[in-house]
Order: structure tokens, then sequence, then C-alpha cells
């Protein structure tokens, strides 16, 4: 056995309650165990049993045994059990010491003191596993968010571990880092190492792990076989947790008896499968006619715009240097009441853009006005009374020492009075749902808290538009739903919405626009039901539609309509196709 | 006067660090030789010289003297002013222009103000010459090949390492503070100031959670499992760089040669 856990239960010294209780594992040479739950439910614990951080490090109340490779982690120092566990975590940043990538990866090889010559055939073979030969030379400090971690991977495989663990590698990444990193873990699984993968993303989890185990508070509630789990659809809605759509759709068809419960499907590959066989082979027009009425009539249009444009931006550029233009003439108009999504690569100039609506930096070119006035007439002041913008982590925002502070801030500047700024405080806290003393210190609240928090000492404003820069990246599901209803809300109640976002799920559920930005020009903007019927157009944009959508495209000729929008209409019509057929 | 490493292909850009390191303190103990501003003076060009001899842009340099200028100028103000004419030797720093009781302007504090004004100016344009010609990697290595405890070093370079990730963080919270309506343009150096307090809080909470996170990383990375760590390459010294070093030496000599003699004071 590469891995054994026995009995396993595990408290921190300031922790109140057991943050493990009585795990048991036993992992293979050559298995890919994923791992699922929602934040606090010990996974992050769990990994730092694996190679001795807990309890070595982190210190607490331990029982039971963890054996890596036969090797009691409670008797071994962390320094010899990381030769044999490789561990990466969420964190691109606090994980590089290199100041150039060869530096980096030469890192843990040279802490064991390996000969020279070692060392640089290790960081040469490490670099060409994770696709990061040639970067060598390059600094660190200018990689991307998803270059780095592929170089965390390359630093851990190069110490020459054998079982890698991988704690939520691409909760910070998007999604071109994602899927290289993905693609790192398919290698390593052909070359039998054995791999730990705690993540979010269940439909990529699906595809790639053998073994599955869900935590909950500290316990393991639920593993088995991949397939066996991804098809308990119900269970993962009671963790909390997302289910593929592509299961999601296979347990509604099971629930109506039309297929076996073994035969749901958990990866997409399989979901097409099911349905060509449950489909007839051609669909006539009347058919396909029928399928249209039926699927309009779940069609329920969100879009809560209004006349009048809010924001214009005429011919926008901008670079940060000479060499590199980030925005190259962008023209749009923000309708009141929009609930627009930005999407796009990282680097393809989203948060640049709507830096320069919040005035944070200034275009070199083109004018952008808000209600029909420039927006260089605007102090700061002014601005924050109109567009308010959340930045990306919460904790990039978050400057002060209790919720009051943090949320009196703006009001402050506003020059707002007490009974004003505690009359605010009160609704604000109210319509972001946060119950908590107004004394807590920001840091003691939890990553989806601390979000809301930074939402609400923007919106205590109450800006007309509100800017969200990816609101729900390293969030559960759970943590992400919330989020996304608050913002819904908040578009109901008149705000005009723009997110930054990865989440093409997100985007087909919540948002009625979508503007795709590509190396700084915009490449479509449109619903997110007519974007995601055109694949070539997202593929230029390395963006993939929702599984949904994906599906449906693949069922073109089956009489599937492609402008499908999430799993309700897939199964209507899918539904509706199988009926007409037994008529 | 910590400038960035500005990359060229210039002599200077290549010497090894510890021949511009000698030449750097030759310079800096020179500086403190003389009172006679004269020689400060030469010193002074010849670090002009330098600057554009490394080929800096004008607004680099300008940026690296603009931040002293009110400071030099104090000093210039404050030195003339506090130095009685008895203090100096030679005739030319004994006149006085003018004296109210113990307030006196003597032509020998202005000069000795000059000559500190230039020794300042000087030593913040070596430095940035310094800076500006070395990558930050060769004062890695050459801490890495010096007798610092491993420990040492490794906490210098992550220091540094991670000055880009602080200033990033800074940044941020003054962007959060703006967009909620927070002006730092408009009302001066004493408000600007009064903004960074703040931002001290959260910097300090979030150093304190990153460092602890990278302790893990390192431990992670085997930091500390043999008594001898493997380094990757070492700098290497030159013909020039030891011709260099000798020069140097040779440039301290004549310095203490002519203090000795009583050349260049006032």
């Amino acid at each position: 056995m590469e891995l054994t856990v026995e009995n396993l239960s595990f408290q921190y010294n300031r922790s109140p309650e057991p943050n493990l209780e009585d795990i048991n594992l036993q992992v293979g040479k050559g298995e890919v165990i994923g791992v699922l739950g929602v934040t606090g439910a010990g996974k992050t614990t769990f990994m730092r049993t694996l190679n001795g951080l807990i309890p070595q490090f982190f210190e607490g109340k331990i029982s039971g045994k963890v054996l890596v490779q036969g090797l009691d982690t409670q008797a071994y120092r962390i320094q010899s059990l990381v030769r044999r566990v490789g561990f990466v975590f969420d964190d691109p940043e606090t994980q590089i010491f290199g100041v150039n990538v060869k530096e980096d990866v030469a890192f843990g090889p040279c802490n064991f003191g390996l000969p020279k010559e070692e060392v640089l055939a290790r960081v040469k073979k490490a670099l060409k596993l994770v696709g990061l030969e040639d970067y060598e030379e390059r600094a660190t400090e200018n990689l991307s968010g998803g270059e780095k971690q592929r170089l965390a991977i390359a630093g851990v495989l190069a110490m020459g571990s054998e079982i890698l663990v991988l704690d939520e590698p691409t909760a910070a990444l998007d999604p071109l880092g994602k899927e290289a990193v993905f693609q790192i873990v398919d290698l390593l699984k052909k070359q039998g190492m054995t791999v730990i993968l705690v993540e979010h993303e269940t439909e990529e989890m699906a595809a790639r792990v053998d073994r599955v185990i869900i935590l909950d508070r500290g316990r393991i509630v639920y593993s088995g076989e991949t397939k066996e789990v991804f098809r308990e659809v119900p269970l993962f809605n009671k963790y909390h947790l997302r289910p593929p759509e592509v299961a999601e759709l296979g347990w509604r068809l099971y629930e109506e008896r039309l297929i076996s419960k073994d035969e749901i499907p958990v990866t997409e590959e399989e979901g097409v499968a099911l349905l060509k066989r449950l489909l007839p082979p051609e669909a006539s027009p009347s058919t396909v006619q029928t399928v249209k009425e039926n699927k309009r009539e779940d069609l329920e249009p969100r879009n809560n715009a209004q006349e009048g444009v809010i924001i214009e931006v005429k011919d926008l550029s901008f670079s940060y240097t000479k060499q590199q233009p980030v925005l190259k003439g962008i023209n749009i108009q923000i309708n009141q009441g929009d609930f627009l999504a930005l999407v796009g690569q990282n680097g393809a100039g989203k948060t640049t853009f709507c830096k320069i609506l919040t005035k944070l930096l200034a275009a070199d070119t083109g004018v952008v006005t808000f209600r029909g006035k420039r927006l260089d007439e605007f102090s700061h002041l002014q601005l924050a009374r109109h567009l308010g913008y959340v930045f990306q982590n919460p904790d990039h925002q978050i400057f002060s020492s209790s919720i009051q502070e943090e949320l009196e801030f703006g009001l402050k500047n506003q020059g707002l009075d007490e009974t004003e700024r505690n009359e605010r405080i009160r609704k604000v806290l109210d319509i972001v749902k946060l119950d908590k003393p107004l004394t807590t210190h920001p840091l003691n609240l939890g990553r989806g808290e601390r979000q809301r928090l930074a939402v609400a000492s923007i919106l205590i404003l109450e800006p007309e538009v509100l800017i969200i820069d990816e609101p729900t990246t390293g969030q559960d599901w759970q943590g992400t739903r919330n989020m996304m209803e608050l913002i819904s809300e908040l578009n109901r109640q008149g705000h005009t919405i723009l997110i930054i976002t990865h989440d093409m799920r997100l985007v087909a559920e919540y948002c009625d626009r979508v503007v795709v930005l590509n190396n700084g020009k915009i490449l479509a903007d449109e619903t997110p039901r007519q974007l995601f019927t055109k694949p070539e157009l997202l593929r230029e944009a390395r963006l993939r539609p929702p599984q949904s959508s994906r599906i449906a495209h693949q069922l073109a000729e089956r009489g599937v309509p492609q402008d499908i929008l999430g799993v309700e209409e897939l199964l209507t019509v899918v539904k509706t196709l199988i009926n007409r057929e037994g008529v | 006067m910590f400038v960035d490493y500005y990359p060229g292909k210039t002599l200077l850009h290549r010497l090894d660090v510890r021949a511009k390191l000698a030449a750097f303190t030759a310079l800096m103990v020179l500086l403190f030789f003389f009172t006679n501003p004269l020689y400060n003076l030469f010193l002074a060009l010849f670090g002009i010289f330098l600057l554009f001899y490394l080929g800096l842009p004008t607004h680099k340099i300008s940026s690296i003297l603009k931040p002293i200028a009110p400071i030099l100028l104090l000093i210039l103000l404050i030195t003339a002013f506090s130095y009685p004419a008895e203090d100096f030797a030679i005739p030319a720093a004994k006149v006085v222009f003018y004296k109210k009781g113990w307030f006196e302007l003597s032509s020998g504090g202005v000069l000795y103000g000059i000559t500190l004004v230039l020794r300042i100016f000087s030593m913040v344009i070596f430095s940035s010459i310094l800076t500006c010609s070395t990558p930050m990697d060769h004062f890695l290595q050459l801490m890495k090949i010096s007798r610092l405890p491993a420990n040492i070093s490794f906490l210098i370079i992550t220091g540094i390492r991670f000055v880009p990730t602080m200033q990033k963080k800074v940044e941020m919270v003054f962007n959060a503070q703006k967009v909620r309506g927070a002006s730092f343009d408009e009302k001066g150096l004493v408000n600007r100031i009064k903004a960074y307090i703040p931002i001290m809080v959260p910097l300090l909470v979030q150093s304190l959670y990153m460092s602890d996170r990278l302790a893990v990383a390192m431990l992670n990375r085997g930091y500390g499992a043999a008594a001898r760590q493997t380094s990757l390459e070492e700098i290497r010294m030159a013909g020039t760089d030891y011709i260099f070093i000798i020069l140097s030496l040779a440039v301290v000599v004549m310095g203490i040669y002519l203090r000795v003699q009583g050349i260049g004071r006032l």
C-alpha cells in the first residue's frame, strides 16, 4: 500500500471540535483518488496529515495512524516524508522560492544535497513533464497563475515523490490554466503515479479519478468507485456539492424511469453515448417543431435591462507598456439593469477594462461616459456613489480590523453622519445576510462571508452599477450559489451588474448578456444562449460552453436544438423527443 | 536610492558583483576623505558620467534624484548656518558673510554644506549605479557563497523575493480605498502618509499569514533535509574583475596619501 490511514482523528490546538474523525483509507500504487467536500469539511486538514505537516508543524490532538509507503508520519521528519509525498497547494504565490524557473524546481533536490548534475537532470525532466521546457531562465514573477501552478508541480516532481497530493490546484486558475493542470494529472496517472486530487470541479474529476471520497465535518461520509459516487446525485445535494450536469440529467432520466441507475452517465462522452442510444436516429420536421415549442415554454426571459445606456465606452485602448497593448479599441454600451458577464482568458483585458471604468487606470485613447458625462469629470469620491468595484480576492480589498470599520470607510469619505451610517450598515448587512457582531475581525470570517463583506462595503455606497471581479473564485458550490443569488437579487432591485467570471455554468444560469474579451478586443456581445451555440468562436477565446450545451452540440442530427441552456431544458427536449417517438 | 536592474551590455554590467562592490566601497570611502567640495564635485561628476554611460533614460535618473532634492537643500541651509568660521583651516573658508550672536554664516559653512550635499548626492548615484547594473540574482549568489549561514541568506533572499508581492498588496489596498471614494492625490503629503496607516495593519496580518504558508511550503520542498545544500551555479571572477579590484584598492591608498598630506581640507 502506498498510503494507509487507520482510525485517524485530529483536532487543532485552538479548534473547539475535532477536525478529523475516524478516517480510514487505503490507497494502492497508481491509484487516483478524488476528494470532495465543502470548505471546512476537513479536506486540507486531511491532506496535511499525509506528509506529516500534521502533527509535526500544525499541532493538535492526534490519534490513529498514517503510513506513507510503510513509514509512520508521526515518526519520520517532514523533510524525509516529502520525498515520498509531494504537496501542491491552491495558492500559486506562496510555494515558489526561485527567482527563475530553474532555480525554483531545483530548490527541492538542492535541499537534499544531491549532486549538481543529478539536480539539473531532474529539473529538466520535471519541467518537461509539466510542459514548461525552455522556461528555465524565465523569471518566476512574470509567470501566469497557471504556469506558476505547473511550476509548483514540477518542483514537487523533481524531489522524486511517488505520491502527489493536489489540494485544489486549479482554484485560482482560468480555464486554460485548469485544463493544463488536469492534463498533467492524466499524464502522471499514465506514468503510474499515485495522485490525491482535491477539487471542486466535479466534471473534471469524474473524467479522471478512480475513486472518490466525500468529506463532511471531518468524516468520510461516502466513498466508492467514481461512477458509483457520481451517480448518487442526491448525495451531492445533501453535502452541498455541484454534480456534473450530465449526472444531473442522468439522475432525472432515472427518476422518470427512462434509464436504470447503472446507466446514469458521469462524463460528457457517456452522456452523449446514452442519449444517442435513447433518441430516435432521425427526428421528423414536425418533431423538431414540437421540441421547439415545448422548449420555449420553459424559457423564462430573465432580462431586467431597461431603457437607457448607463455606461458608454468608445474606442477605448490601453497598454501597460508600448509593446503590449491590453485593450484595443473597445466599443460597448452597458444598459441600465444589465446583468452582464465579462468572460475570457486571463490576460484578455477583463480586469484592466474594469479598472478603467472605475478610474483606477486611465485609458490611453477613447472615451468612457457614465450617464452621458465623461469619467474625467468625476472624482473618485463622486464616482464611488455611482460605480462600485468589488475586487477579485476579498483579502485584497478588506483592510479594516472590524466589520463596522470596513463598512464605514466609504461612508465617512462621503461625509455621512453617525446615525445615517449605522442605518446604512444595518440595511446592507441585512441584504448580504451577514449576521455577525459588528466588532468581528474580518479574518475571523469564512471565505464566503469575507466575500459578502467585500460586496457589502461597496454596496453600502448604493452605487447604480456594481462591478464584481470573479465573485465565486475559491468558493465551494454552496458559497458560489449564495453569492450568485445575492447578486441576482441586487440586479432585480435595479442595480446594473457586471461580473467577471470563468464559470460558464453560472453565466448560463444567471446572466442575460455576455461579453467575450479576447486579446484586448470584444469577440462577442450577446445573450448566453446565442453565445453557446457558437463553439468555434468560443474555441478561439479558449472558452467552453457548459456541459449541457456541449452535449446538445453533439446531438444536432437527432433533432436536439443547439441553443440549449442548462440541464432542465436539455431534459425537456430529450423527453419530448423520446415521447414523440413512442406516439 | 534602490533602483531596479536596468539591463544592458556595458562594462559595468559585465563586471563581477564583487569587483563592483569593491569599487563601490572605494568610492564611498573616498567621499568621506575630503571636506573640500572640489574633490567631491569631481566624484559626483564621475557618478553622473557613469549614469549616462549605463544608458539610463533621463526620466529614470530624475526619478532617482527628485525625491532627495528637498533634503539636500535642507542640509545645505542648516550646515551653512551652523559652522562658525573659526572651525576651518584654509583662508577661503574663513570669510564671514553675516554674524549676529552665535548665528553666523561663513564661507566655510557654505562650502562644507556643499560637500555634504555632494556626498549624499554621490552616495545615491553610486548605489543606484550598482543596483542598476547588477541583477538581484548576482547579489543573492554572492550571499550564498559568502560565509553567511544558509538560514540567514535564505531569509534575506526570500524577503527580497516577496518585495514585489507586498508592493502589489499595497497597491491593491490603495485601489480598494480609492474605489470607495478615498482620494490620495489631492490632500498632500500628510494625508498620503496617513493613508498608509490603515494599510499597515492588513499588510502585517497578511505577511504573518503568508509567512506561515511559506514555512509549510519550504518544509514541503524538504528545506533543512540535508546538512549541506547543493548550489547550482557560482559567479566567477575574470581578469578585468581582478584589475578593477586592484584599481579600487589603489584609489583608496591614493586617497589616504592625499589625506595624510592634508590636501582637500577646509
